[in-house]
């Protein structure tokens, strides 16, 4: 009784935290890149011009936060054109409001060559020839506010990047629709594409967008309208790329310093336990599974590579295949943090708990992205819990880590289980309702550190990045910590009766043996009480397949996908370990062995 | 002086006289049954070792036996901690007139032939037992375990009534580790996480070959006979654990060719029958041996000394020590279909799957007289199998010989029920 009341004080008090220190999220800062405009430097490079810039005027970065422009020997400095945009409007700016930044400026920044005459395309005329470049840096790089300069006198021809996904001309300041664009990538090869009526350049591969690439348009023979444009972007195992992994660094460090300090608490008051001279004979250490457990089974293996397939493709494949946020209209419900601009969908959680900034976009977006979000809520319910969701990884990762070290886990009891409810309803409340009165979850979310860092993005940490720690010194002694109070899971559960994938019992076969609730890291004990319905999947199942894997009844416990049992339990299986010649050292003749004064092992 | 001792080894010599003849006329019974598979007679030789020849059990030299009681005792412990466990769960009929001295008149007789052993020390497998464990579960075992202390060491371990909370495992589980000390003072090995797993994984191969054989059980026509399954199981608790284990795989391998060769024992139409209720235990098998007399084949039993012992694996969710012991702890009280807890509605689940799977006909409720937990169930069991339409009766027996021709009376009057109801079936099915 005394050990619940405490629980319901730990929780309540947690609760309070949440909801006080939310309001001064932004105030708690974990670690802070410095990222504005201003904390850039403006300066001249030395490197030869890059194959991609076809103009006179290119612009590199350097691996802090430098940003280098290029001029040609053939254009004078002195006639540099320069243009930077604020909140407000476009406006042209002198060298001397980059040395340094000023702090008003956006990071976007354009610069027009005085006009060449010059035969380009060898065919005897020369032709006007004019020059920009442009470089986004900073903070707004991947923002998706429109950052066209609508600049038509000073700058006729533009072309930005939009919606995270698209090249966007402009000409005159009108948007250019079917009109042939020459684009030089990376290679040094100019291909040409055609722009749709959005005035997008339709094919363009979204990686020239991070190496820079010129684009060309002539409007007739004898004129040519040339930017080079590059957006600030970094390979991987670049210096920018392990500075990012620096505050995932610091959290991991401090998660292992609170999971060494819980352990030795723990072992403190484990010491008044009878039974700790008994079970603390096995000292921590990786010491394999004693032939307990049959490998894996070949569903946990699926579920395995989904969960790192889907990891590698959330942190890395818009760099690795070159396609950006390709389908960025898609809005599938998992933690992977959309700051993360990697990603080929969007993760909903920013829509969702930005709920207005959703709908200032167009129309067509939202209908898109609530109908692709309600698809993934209503058919696939928590499946994306157990086998996409980057976070759940990182979790099962902890979890393996604990089990390979033979650390006891903390027992979660379904009682346990009710008492965390409130702290669940607090992140519901937060993660819906917090951007209502002038919230940013953003700041207090506690997921945003893994896709971010590993995926080398600079992002700056505030509360959330200290409430990972004991998420993640959590998820280390209770498996799928995180999940149990998930409001995205949440959401993804409730939707249950419609889900494709759904958790069937047989009642007449299962035994009450429990072994399915021991496995389940939700801790969902109708499982193994259930016995008169077929459908026992709640709200927070995670279809993760442990309460199959673990079940020793035929067909009592199984995963159907519309209907047809996909995963069934099934004694054979479980029983297969045992099946081999047993390999256990001979019990009996150990104690001869002790008996003759040899000694025991 | 002399003279007590002088009764007491002739007493001694009366009883073992009349014991062996018992248990060797039960046994000659069940091998006269037709079509005993070969492999099987290892088992049977055991429980003649046991009973008959008053042999110990065959282990090696310098090896404890430590006795247990009822099917919550963990094996995997004894075994972890070097010794070998024995299960002294006894149906002798001259034990138990011992016994009945010394205990109660209405308790129940299977603790009336455990304390006839103790008195009268004339099995040596009894006698040789270093240690008792007795699980307080029923009021009888309870008090056995007071009493019989003074003739044999006993540590008696709490068996918590209930079991849904978690609350309640955690008390079994801390009384699992409060027998550890026990059995390594016992055996002088300290049970390791190495070991206790070496032992989940050997008694874990049993439960692989028992999950194998019972399978086998389910085919209609039967291919062996089921009171030979009663012997086969009952010897488990006199063989070593590997033993036993690698017999049983010899029996499946026999079984296997029998099915390839479609030898079934029993013939098309025989009455299936479950025997279910109190254990019946070695010599005491007549209702076994009356059913398939009388022509009906036991097709399944759902007792302490069948199936329930060894169906149920250990189904380790994490392979650290505590982990072990939870998984030890889940796997002996939460799926065990003993009467003793409180809420057992599992065990009608558990018939209802047996019934399904084994395509029972009727049921034989088996009371021993005393046992109070069974036949409080009887009428819940009367309710179910009244919906599922399948006859059931109610058999009450004592350890003697006196009601042998009474119980035959009535179990061919069932088994003949059984065979109308099954020809009326038929005969409406073809209308």
């Amino acid at each position: 009784m005394k050990k619940r009341n405490i629980g319901i004080a730990i929780v309540y008090i947690a609760c309070a935290f949440l909801l006080i220190s939310a309001f001064f999220a932004a105030d708690f800062v974990l670690y802070d890149f410095h990222m504005m405009p201003s904390d850039y430097t403006w300066e001249e490079t030395d490197r030869e011009k890059p194959l991609q810039a076809d103009t006179s005027l290119w612009f590199t970065y350097g691996s802090g936060r430098e940003v280098k422009f290029g001029i040609s020997d053939e254009i004078n400095a002195e006639g540099l054109r320069l243009y930077a945009k604020t909140e407000e409007e476009s406006l042209p700016i002198t060298a001397s409001d980059l040395n340094p930044i000023r702090e008003d400026l956006l990071g976007y920044i354009i610069a027009a060559a005085p006009v060449q005459t010059r035969d380009i395309d060898n065919d005897g005329t020369a032709e006007s020839v004019y020059d920009t470049a442009r470089a986004d840096f900073g903070a707004h790089t991947y923002e998706l506010t429109p950052r066209a300069f609508h600049l038509p006198d000073e700058i006729p021809f533009e072309v930005s990047f939009e919606e995270r996904k698209v090249i966007q001309v402009h000409y005159m300041d009108q948007i250019l629709a079917d009109a042939k664009i020459t684009v030089t990538d990376a290679d040094g090869i100019q291909t040409d594409y055609v722009t749709d009526e959005n005035g997008w350049i339709e094919g363009l591969p979204i990686r020239n967008i991070r190496e820079g690439f010129t684009a060309g348009y002539s409007p007739n023979e004898n004129t040519v309208y040339r930017m080079y444009y590059a957006v600030e972007d970094y390979d991987y195992f670049s210096e920018h790329f392990f500075h990012a992994q620096l505050p995932l660094l610091i959290i991991l460090a401090l998660s292992v310093v609170g999971i060494v300090l819980v352990y030795f608490i723990r072992e403190h008051y484990a010491k008044r336990d009878p039974a700790y001279a008994i079970y603390s004979r096995e000292k921590p250490g990786f010491k394999g599974n004693h032939g307990l457990e049959s490998g894996n089974s070949k569903f946990s293996i699926i579920r395995w590579v989904f969960l790192i397939l889907s990891f590698v493709l959330w942190t890395y494949s818009g760099k690795l295949l070159g396609q950006g946020q390709l389908l960025n209209e898609v809005a599938v419900p998992t933690f992977s943090c959309p700051f993360n601009l990697d990603q080929p969908v969007e993760s909903s959680c920013y829509y969702l708990t930005h709920l207005p900034i959703l709908f200032t976009r167009n129309i067509g977006y939202v209908i898109m992205f609530l109908l692709t979000l309600s698809i993934f809520l209503v058919l696939g319910g928590r499946i994306l819990c157990g086998f996409m969701c980057p976070l759940g990884f990182i979790q099962d990762l902890f979890d393996k880590l604990r089990r390979a070290l033979h650390i006891k886990p903390v027992q979660v009891t379904d009682r346990m289980n009710k008492i965390i409810q409130p702290l669940k309803w607090v992140w519901i409340i937060l993660f819906l309702g917090f951007v209502f009165i002038g919230g940013d979850f953003c700041n207090i979310c506690p997921n945003k550190v893994f896709s971010t860092a590993m995926g080398g993005w600079w992002v700056n940490y505030a509360l959330g990045g200290f409430l990972t720690i004991p998420l993640l010194v959590g998820s280390f002694y209770i498996k799928r910590f995180w999940c149990l109070m998930c409001p995205m899971g949440y959401l993804l559960g409730v939707f249950k009766k419609f889900n494709l994938f759904k958790l069937k019992k047989d009642c007449t076969s299962c035994t009450e043996c429990g072994a399915c609730y021991h496995a389940c890291p939700m801790r969902i004990k109708s499982i193994y009480t259930e016995r008169e319905k077929s459908h026992v999947q709640t709200v927070d199942c995670l279809m993760c397949g442990e309460c199959i894997n673990k079940c020793p009844e035929d067909k009592a416990l199984s995963l159907t996908f519309c209907g047809k049992p996909i995963y069934r339990s099934s004694r054979k299986t479980f029983m297969k370990k045992y099946d081999k010649k047993s390999r256990h050292r001979k019990l009996f003749h150990r104690a001869k062995a002790t008996k003759t004064g040899k000694k025991e092992e | 002086m002399d003279r007590q001792v002088q009764t007491n080894s002739r007493q001694r010599e009366l009883f073992i006289k009349k014991s062996t003849r018992v248990a060797a006329s039960y046994l000659n019974r069940v091998k006269s049954l037709p079509d005993l598979p070969d492999a099987a007679v290892p088992f049977l030789d055991a429980l003649e070792n046991t009973y008959i020849k008053l042999q110990d059990i065959a282990k090696p030299e310098n090896v404890k036996t430590i006795g247990t009681l009822c099917v919550m005792v963990p094996a995997e412990l004894i075994c972890a901690a070097g010794a070998m466990p024995v299960r002294l769960c006894s149906g002798s009929y001259t034990a138990y007139s011992i016994g009945d001295d010394h205990i109660p008149r209405d308790a129940c007789p299977l603790v009336k032939s455990i304390m006839g052993f103790a008195q009268i020390k004339a099995l040596p497998v009894f006698d040789n037992c270093s240690l008792l464990i007795t699980p307080i579960t029923c009021d009888c075992k309870k008090k056995l375990a007071g009493v019989i202390n003074s003739v044999k060491r006993t540590a008696a371990i709490h068996i918590p009534p209930l079991k849904k909370e978690d609350a309640d495992t955690e008390v079994y589980v801390r009384e699992l580790y409060r027998l550890i000390p026990v059995l390594e003072k016992e055996t002088g090995h300290e049970i390791t996480p190495g070991s206790l797993a070496d032992a989940i994984r050997m008694v874990g191969r049993a439960q692989y070959e028992m999950s194998r054989f019972l399978q086998y059980r389910k085919y209609d026509p039967a291919l062996l006979y089921g009171t030979q399954v009663m012997a086969i199981m009952n010897a488990y608790a006199y063989m070593p654990v590997n033993v036993w284990t690698e017999q049983m795989h010899l029996l499946n391998s026999e079984l296997e060719a029998r099915l390839k060769r479609k030898d079934f024992v029993g013939k098309q139409k025989q009455p299936r029958i479950l025997v279910t209720g109190s254990p019946i235990t070695f010599p005491n098998i007549k209702l076994p041996l009356l059913i398939e007399e009388m022509g009906g084949i036991l097709a399944a039993d759902e007792t302490c000394m069948g199936e329930r012992g060894l169906s149920d694996p250990v189904s380790v969710i994490e392979p650290s020590f505590d982990g072990m012991m939870r998984a030890i702890a889940s796997r002996y009280t939460k799926p065990c279909t003993c009467p003793v807890f409180v809420d057992n509605r599992q065990r009608v689940f558990r018939l209802k799957q047996m019934i399904r799977d084994h395509k029972i006909q009727g049921v034989v409720y088996h009371v021993l007289r005393g046992c109070l937990v069974y036949d409080y169930e009887y009428q819940i069991m009367e309710e179910e199998m009244g919906k599922l339409d399948i006859p059931i009766i109610r058999v009450e027996s004592d350890y003697n010989e006196e009601d042998v021709e009474q119980l035959r009376i009535r179990i061919e009057a069932f088994i003949e029920l059984i065979k109308l109801k099954d020809h009326a079936k038929k005969k409406s099915e073809r209308k």
